[in-house]
């Protein structure tokens, strides 16, 4: 069978052959910790990978183009083991996020080295190299030095370089950054069809709306974790419906804990062992602050802390929906 | 329910042998190297001793000029001496080649995030270096060992073929010499690229770590009324080692194979370098 008779189905006929599989997998950079325990199963398509800056995109990125080996657990790319790099390396081709080159070297001699670096003779390599500059449409600029390339050319040639092996696997870190609307759509349509042919696009971005327009799914991680995964509808609501938790430790806790249950402004209360406090979980924070501040003032209730104990995934999401305005 | 048509085609075809993938970034890389015109000068220039030699080597070997000049044979004795200046001389220009070309072969990489580039390919940081360190090899090959060989095949000429087995050791000496100190100062080179981004400053950092050498040798043996300074001080190893292979004994009364050590530490000191900087990432902490 040839490569273009396969057809996979997206549901449980995808075996690991098709799949990018993480299994679970941390990494750790001595005591810093890049991703803990994640476990992913990939179909292909576009996958946006979402977080704040630090959250470990760039990590599980480099796990996946097999620049890094996990601390522990196992990473499979379309059944190839990260274990084995160099077999990995055929199958990924990857966009780093820095926007950086050999100024004075031409579109298409940057295409052609990496090409023969990556051991295509020089024939295929002229081949593969015409493909992709067609593909991203710069044959016309590909003998102009690409310290004269614009912002949106210069993506569009690095996006060359990554799909010019012809790879079933893109990995694009912040592919977007910095792009005019002209230029992202441009970049966007040229994701879409790499995806249309039952490739891997996977697309990282600290902002949750811009990767919401192109993503067959997302995957939110902040601090290591991947913290939701799924349809960006999906994990919206994931977000959403999850109740924050908060510590407050006060006077008459047992009592305070019952007027909260009263004004249904919690879904459930634990009270500290020894009663000078609570843990409460709210799915809507602003009628639980309410409630609490009526009951301070109302019954003279001696307040010592209130701190929200668990604003991780909402404080992420919330950045993330903000952020939405440093774009376009 | 979604499905993915898989219509992309693999490449089929044979790849490249692994050995000779390091050439690409040797072609590339030294084509950058000679598009400045002042370097294409210098380089240049780092023949003029050489030249200079040949002409020495002809004339004292030409009947008219001898009758005019009727001593110059016994003047210019052509001996592990003559080779001992050429490769001193040469080592100066040498260096000064290194500190301009080799500051920019890896810091631009590294500047331009160029690393994962490579490194996400089926090439590994030692072929990285190695397709860097041939640049180096080349030119500083073409201005010692290269010319060096050649007066000595045009002496030999002159004298006739047998001196070149009667000094069969000397133009040992001068090949194995010339790769020590090729080593050594490509690997400092490179070194110094990897770990200062600004070009400028890294050819500043050359010369800086090359005088500073020579200072703390000088210090040390002038508290130790001793030699043993040598081995903090790298070019003045080199120029030892390669003194030694050329049979002159009496350039200092280091043993050579404490020279040899405190070469391989020097080595080693390096390598451990570009081990640090040498990756496809960045770790943020």
């Amino acid at each position: 069978m040839t490569a273009h008779e396969s057809v996979h189905d997206a549901g449980p006929s995808l075996d690991d052959g098709d799949l990018i599989v993480f299994d679970n997998v941390s990494k750790f950079y001595g005591e810093v910790l890049g991703v803990n325990r994640v476990t992913l199963r990939l179909e292909p398509g576009i996958t946006g990978l979402v977080g704040p800056n630090g959250s470990g995109k760039s990590t599980l990125m480099n796990l996946m183009t097999g620049l890094l080996r996990p601390s522990e657990g196992s990473v499979q790319i379309l059944g190839v083991s990260s274990d084995v790099p160099h077999a990995l390396f055929d199958h990924v081709g990857y966009l780093t996020q820095f926007d950086a080159f050999p100024e004075r070297m031409t579109g298409r001699s940057f295409i052609d080295s990496f090409l023969r670096v990556h051991g295509f003779g020089a024939a295929d390599a002229r081949r593969l190299t015409e493909a992709a500059l067609e593909r991203v449409n710069l044959v016309d600029a590909a003998d102009r030095r690409m310290g004269g390339y614009s912002k949106g050319m210069r993506q569009r040639i690095r996006l060359a370089q990554a799909i010019a092996h012809e790879p079933g696997v893109l990995v694009l870190d912040e592919p977007l950054n910095g792009l005019d609307p002209m230029a992202r759509s441009e970049v966007i349509e040229i994701f879409k069809g790499f995806a249309d042919e039952g490739r891997h696009v996977v697309i990282s971005s600290h902002v949750l709306h811009e990767v919401d327009m192109v993503s067959d799914r997302v995957v939110l991680l902040t601090g290591g974790y991947v913290v939701a995964e799924g349809e960006v509808s999906g994990v919206r609501s994931e977000v959403e419906e999850r109740p924050i938790q908060v510590l407050v430790r006060c006077s008459r806790a047992r009592f305070v804990a019952a007027r909260l249950f009263e004004a249904e402004a919690v879904v459930q209360v634990e009270l500290h062992d020894d009663e000078g406090g609570l843990l409460a979980s709210t799915r809507k924070a602003p009628r639980f602050y309410d409630a609490l501040s009526r009951l301070v003032l109302e019954h003279d209730i001696d307040v010592e802390t209130v701190t929200v104990a668990d604003s991780d995934v909402r404080a992420v999401y919330a950045y993330l929906i903000e952020s939405e305005g440093d774009v376009q | 329910m979604a499905v993915f048509e898989r219509t992309y085609r693999r490449w089929q075809g044979q790849p490249t042998a692994r050995a000779g993938r390091f050439l690409v970034l040797f072609r590339y890389s030294i084509g950058e190297v000679f598009r400045s015109k002042w370097l294409t000068a210098y380089f240049a220039l780092c023949f003029v001793y050489p030249l200079g030699s040949l002409l020495l080597i002809y004339l004292r070997r030409n009947a008219p000029f001898l009758t005019v000049f009727p001593g110059f044979e016994q003047a210019i004795a052509v001996d592990p001496g003559f080779f001992g200046v050429f490769v001193t001389v040469q080592q100066v220009f040498g260096f000064l080649l290194a500190v301009t070309v080799g500051p920019g072969l890896i810091s631009r990489d590294l500047v331009n995030n160029g690393l994962p580039l490579y490194l996400s390919r089926p090439f590994t940081r030692g072929e990285y270096l190695l397709g860097k360190f041939s640049v180096l090899a080349l030119l500083l090959s073409a201005v010692t060992w290269v010319p060096g060989l050649l007066l000595m095949l045009v002496h030999s000429s002159l004298v006739g073929w047998s001196w070149l087995g009667e000094n069969a050791s000397l133009v040992a000496g001068l090949f194995v010499g010339s790769w020590f100190w090729i080593v050594g100062i490509s690997l400092m080179a490179m070194a110094v690229s990897a770990w200062v981004r600004w070009r400028f400053l890294a050819g500043f950092g050359m010369i800086f770590f090359a005088l500073a050498g020579g200072l703390f040798h000088a210090m040390v043996s002038g508290i130790t009324q001793s030699t043993w300074g040598y081995v903090f001080d790298l070019p003045g190893l080199l120029h030892v080692v390669w003194l030694r292979l050329l049979g002159d004994t009496v350039a200092t009364g280091l043993p050579t194979v404490a020279a040899l050590i405190a070469l391989a530490g020097f080595f080693a000191f390096f390598f451990g370098l570009l081990h640090l900087k040498l990756r496809a990432y960045e770790v943020i902490r």
